[in-house]
């Protein structure tokens, strides 16, 4: 039993008390998700690490010492090893952060392998802001990027085939990933919105011929579906023009599940009796559908938009990696492992599946936050452990 | 029982609807190739020296049924297609129902053993999971289905490889050795296929069981707490019956359901994974013919099948669901 | 005189949650003797679940029993210490000696299994029956409860029964072990009136043919009356008024159950406006120190009430109100 309480404290505690709960009665959806989702650290880390990828990924220009394209290759230094920038050997320590020079040779002797000689005694130290390979940010050109080497070029995660930067390409197709993904999301939405909407309010003879095209087209798999389509893409496209016609269409293969959701939860809540109070109380259908029925599964739908996501991600990355989807100069993650399967690559040339590491991050961390969101909005959570 | 015959001659009728409805989307996506199977083979023969005109072209259209209008060769190419006749291949000129023959069983089967393998893990770990209160369990298995998602298969066929490699200085990959590869079938080449074919059961099998432990998980945790699993406690009815014959049971039929989802699921991983694993059969069949030598015939006849696959799977889980639940039973018979 | 039947001593319940230890059942005692009916009398959230799942010990793990609480189970020459039962030992009071009937039939009764296969369960596993004779006992016990064509009935499902069938099914199946308590946790609050006298009825012939005890759980003070001998009044987990039913409700001692007596509409009065009990429940994380309901009585005497819990004060006959007005005063307000 507890102890009687001074009564001072107790009426400071009930002033604090009453704030909070009015605090709480008051708040929007949006308030009431965000302070649930907040207590969940599993989704916090994830929703944080989300952020860091994608600015990373927005000022990839910057943060990126070269351009990813064939333009900023590195010719002289082609399928090479990752340079780790070191503080310390044993010349001596030195603040800034250098790696070492080297050359390259190959020639008969060595089967025209690349043998790298590493000259100790010469090093290239890292710089902070040094001018480069020009990009557009935003609409504004710059030069200036976050680090390089005085002399030379420096390749955190090594070189690809043709001499490409790994770091930097990495980092510029988290962005491509996240566009694609982000449109291909947006464009089955849209549909899904469309379509489930129009078959649950009405139901009736128009849902299920609605649902039969709905289910034919949900049974076909995807993948086979898209290479076919993705296949058929005339190459004389602009890889820009071909990056917004994948995006489409796998918009257009993501659209079934989300109708389904959204037809699904239309039926259940258009039988309501909210709807009900609200149709007796005079209100008009589309009052009804804007104040009540979309407010309902709102945080549903953005739910599911968030986990849809990595699935698209992962679908263009397939695509890309067997080279149906995007091609270079557009880097994504698909294209960059587009050579990966040589015993070469597998047996020398290991760092190529560095950017892998990136993006399993990425999609745990969508699915983290995904997860996170689904348990915040969901009103009966708490009852539900 | 004639009430059971008419349910289950509705779903058939309902599966062959969605199939055809299914085919005019395949079939039409194949008329949109930029150029037909007679311009496409003529300039194949073209790249090996052989001159062609146009009349040549239009011949060849004639011989092939090109010029007919668009309903009449699709409803042949239908017609056909249930019989399992797909006429030729474009640019290979086989027959596809031989081309594909044998291979696109093979891969049926190993989808499907996948299927089994993640079910077999996934029904005893996600119900464990679901009624033990061990916190570290929970959060192990949480992990692990989400990099199940995370890591999809063919990301997880490449770490195989690059490991293999390195480690073993091998590919583990084909689905046959050599001699056995167009040998018929005998007790030495199952021996052989099976020894070979366990890794991509395996990865394809790895992101269906991520899945499925999620589900069933969280099947099986809505059932616990429901007021008839302690209704049963409160009679008597204790241990494994208890979780068997009363929550498990119950979160069953949901899963049965989504058997054809899931081999959709897996069908879609296939070609890529046969891609990296170098396996032939269908799924690589299908990205060759696509990516290499834009052979729409082909293409179409195994979107078609894989599709067929996942209806008729479709249509044996909701039979299966009408025999085991007995709502759904008593409501078919009134 | 005879033992009672089953024995509550200062059974005292706490979970263990997020939020901290929450106490929902403080120092309950009461006792029910062969072959009576017993009415637990309390509003949604006051513990009656609680306390009637601890008889059988259905609580989830995170239950905390107190240390001095005792729940004693006599059964002739045997004495059952049912919170120091093992998990293999508890067959007794899970459908052995002790019954329960739930509120909502259709919840109780697992979907997918036919009502003879669970009713034919519970016999195989709490007597040495074989199947067949386990099936006709459950086809009689279904006719006893007055449920037409029970063979038939017996392979049918839960869904296919009306929902005041499946509670007369539910009521047979819980009996067909014959225990000696039978609990029944608001059974009749899902049921239309008429349904409701019908199976009042029922359990009433029962009680008689059986010698069967019931600890009847509920909210609605009328099917109190009509059905029990005795009663308890719950409120925030602790027993406040007990007593023959006709005293307690004629003539309540109880300031909180006098005011749930004057918040029923009368019938004979049909302009006089409802009078609700002031204020609202506390949350379990906040209980009144002193007397539980001192925060909502209108008769407090301040500083007494808030500091000191009241214990029983007879008022002749068996009833027993635990409030500091009455024990000053040895009448009511």
């Amino acid at each position: 039993m507890t102890d009687s309480v001074n009564t001072d404290t107790a009426n400071i505690d009930k002033n604090v008390d009453q704030k909070a709960k009015e605090a709480y009665f008051t708040a929007s959806q949006g308030q009431l998700i965000w302070a649930r989702f907040k207590k969940q650290t599993a989704a916090m880390v994830g929703a944080t690490v989300l952020l860091i990828l994608i600015l990373w990924g927005i000022f990839a220009p910057f943060l990126t010492p070269y351009d990813p394209s064939i333009a900023g290759r590195n010719e002289n230094y082609v399928n090479g090893a990752p340079n780790i920038p070191k503080f310390w050997d044993e010349n001596g320590f030195s603040f800034r952060p250098f790696i070492y020079s080297f050359e390259r040779s190959r020639s008969i002797k060595t089967n025209f392998r690349w043998i790298t000689k590493i000259d100790r005694e010469a090093r290239r130290y890292v710089v902070l802001f040094p001018q480069g390979d020009k990009y557009t940010l935003f609409g504004m050109n710059f030069e200036t990027h976050l680090f390089g080497v005085d002399k030379g070029k420096i390749h955190i995660f090594g070189t690809d085939g043709t001499g490409k930067d790994i770091y930097s390409r990495t980092f510029h197709s988290i962005n491509t990933s996240l566009a694609v993904g982000t449109i291909g999301v947006f464009i089955a939405f849209v549909l899904a919105l469309i379509i489930g909407g129009i078959s649950g309010y009405y139901g009736g003879w128009i849902d299920s011929v609605l649902q039969m095209i709905t289910d034919a087209v949900r049974t076909i798999p995807a993948i086979p579906l898209f290479m076919a389509i993705a296949a058929f893409i005339p190459d004389h496209l602009s890889s820009e023009a071909r990056f917004f016609v994948i995006s489409i269409i796998l918009g257009f293969i993501g659209w079934p599940t989300l109708a389904r959701r959204v037809r699904t939860h239309l039926l259940v809540e258009r039988n309501q009796e909210y709807v009900l109070a609200a149709q007796l109380c005079g209100a008009s259908a589309g009052h009804i559908i804007r104040k009540h029925l979309l407010p309902s599964f709102t945080s549903y739908i953005i739910v599911d938009l968030i986990i849809s996501f990595p699935y698209m991600v992962l679908s263009e990355t397939a695509l890309s990696f067997i080279g149906l989807g995007l091609k270079d100069p557009v880097n994504s993650l698909g294209v960059m492992l587009q050579n990966v399967t040589s015993a070469d690559v597998l047996l020398n040339y290991q760092w190529y599946f560095i950017p892998v590491i990136f993006f399993i991050i990425l999609v745990l961390a969508f699915v983290f936050v995904g997860d996170g969101l689904r348990d915040a909005a969901d009103p009966y959570g708490d009852t539900k452990k | 029982m004639l009430q059971f015959a008419r349910f289950a001659a509705t779903r058939a009728g309902l599966a062959i609807i969605t199939l055809v409805m299914v085919s005019f989307i395949v079939f039409t996506l194949m008329e949109f190739v930029p150029g037909d199977c007679a311009e496409r083979y003529l300039a194949f023969k073209n790249t090996q020296g052989a001159g062609i005109s146009i009349a040549d072209i239009e011949n060849e259209r004639v011989r092939l049924g090109l010029d007919k209008p668009y309903l009449i060769r699709w409803v042949t190419w239908i017609g056909n297609a249930f019989q399992g006749e797909f006429g030729d291949s474009c640019i290979l000129r086989v027959n596809i129902a031989q081309l594909l023959g044998q291979k696109f069983w093979i891969s049926l089967g190993i989808c499907l053993a996948s299927l089994l393998l993640a079910y077999s893990i996934a029904i005893p770990v996600g119900i464990i999971s679901a009624t033990s209160k061990n916190a570290t369990l929970n959060n192990s298995l949480r992990f692990v289905s989400y990099l199940g998602l995370a890591m999809p298969n063919f990301l997880l066929a490449l770490m195989v490889m690059l490991f293999s490699t390195i480690v073993f200085g091998d590919t583990l990959t084909g689905l046959f050795s050599k001699e056995f590869r167009d040998a018929a079938w005998s007790y030495d080449r199952v021996k052989d296929f099976l020894s070979r074919a366990w890794l991509p059961i395996v990865i394809l099998g790895w992101s269906a069981t991520a899945f499925a432990i999620q589900t069933v998980r969280a099947l099986m945790s809505d059932e616990v707490g429901k007021l008839y699993v302690m209704a049963a406690s409160a009679r008597g009815v204790t241990g494994r019956t208890l979780l068997w014959r009363y929550p498990a049971r119950h979160a069953l039929g949901p899963i049965v359901n989504s058997l054809g989802f899931d081999l959709n699921r897996i069908f879609n991983e296939l070609p890529i994974v046969a891609l990296i694993l170098t396996l032939t059969e269908a799924g690589r069949l299908l990205f060759e013919a696509l990516a290499r030598s834009n052979d729409q015939q082909l293409a179409g006849a195994i979107i078609f099948m894989l599709t067929a696959s996942i209806v008729g799977i479709n249509f044996v889980t909701d039979i299966i669901l009408a025999l085991t639940d007995p709502r759904v039973r008593r409501s078919i018979l009134g | 005189m005879t033992k009672p039947l089953i024995s509550v001593k200062d059974l005292t319940i706490r979970f263990n949650t997020d939020e901290g230890l929450v106490t929902a059942v403080e120092k309950v005692s009461f006792d029910i003797a062969q072959g009576e009916i017993l009415g637990l009398v309390g509003e949604s959230g006051s513990g009656k679940s609680v306390t009637a799942k601890a008889l059988m010990l259905l609580n989830p793990d995170n239950a905390v029993y107190g240390p001095e609480s005792s729940i004693t189970l006599n059964l002739g020459d045997e004495q059952v210490d049912v919170l120091s039962l093992g998990p293999k030992e508890r067959k007794v009071i899970r459908g052995g000696a002790v019954s329960m009937i739930f509120q909502e039939p259709m919840a109780s009764f697992a979907p997918a299994i036919s009502i003879g296969d669970q009713m034919v369960e519970q016999l195989l596993i709490h007597s040495d029956m074989n199947k067949a004779s386990a099936t006709e006992l459950s086809i009689e016990m279904l006719a006893r409860v007055g449920i037409p064509d029970p063979a038939q009935r017996f392979s049918q499902f839960a869904f296919e029964f009306s929902g005041g069938m499946r509670q007369r099914a539910m009521i047979a199946m819980a009996l067909s072990t014959k225990p000696k308590l039978l609990i029944a946790d608001e059974p009749t609050t899902a049921l239309d009136v008429t349904i409701q006298a019908q199976v009042i009825d029922l359990m009433k012939d029962l009680v008689n043919e059986y010698h069967m005890a019931i600890l009847f759980i509920t909210h609605d003070l009328g099917v109190i009356a009509q059905t029990v001998d005795r009663m308890v009044v719950m409120y925030l987990g602790t027993l406040i008024e007990e007593g023959e039913v006709r005293n307690v409700l004629r003539k309540p001692g109880h300031p909180y159950t006098q005011g749930l007596m004057n918040a029923l509409p009368r019938l004979d009065d049909l302009d006089t406006p409802l009078t609700a009990i002031k204020g609202d429940i506390p949350s379990p994380l906040d209980r009144p120190t002193g007397c539980v309901f001192n925060t909502r009585c209108p008769v407090t005497l301040g500083e007494d009430c808030e500091t000191r819990v009241p214990i029983y004060t007879s008022m002749g006959e068996g009833h027993q109100v635990a409030c500091h007005l009455v024990e000053k005063t040895g009448a009511p307000a």
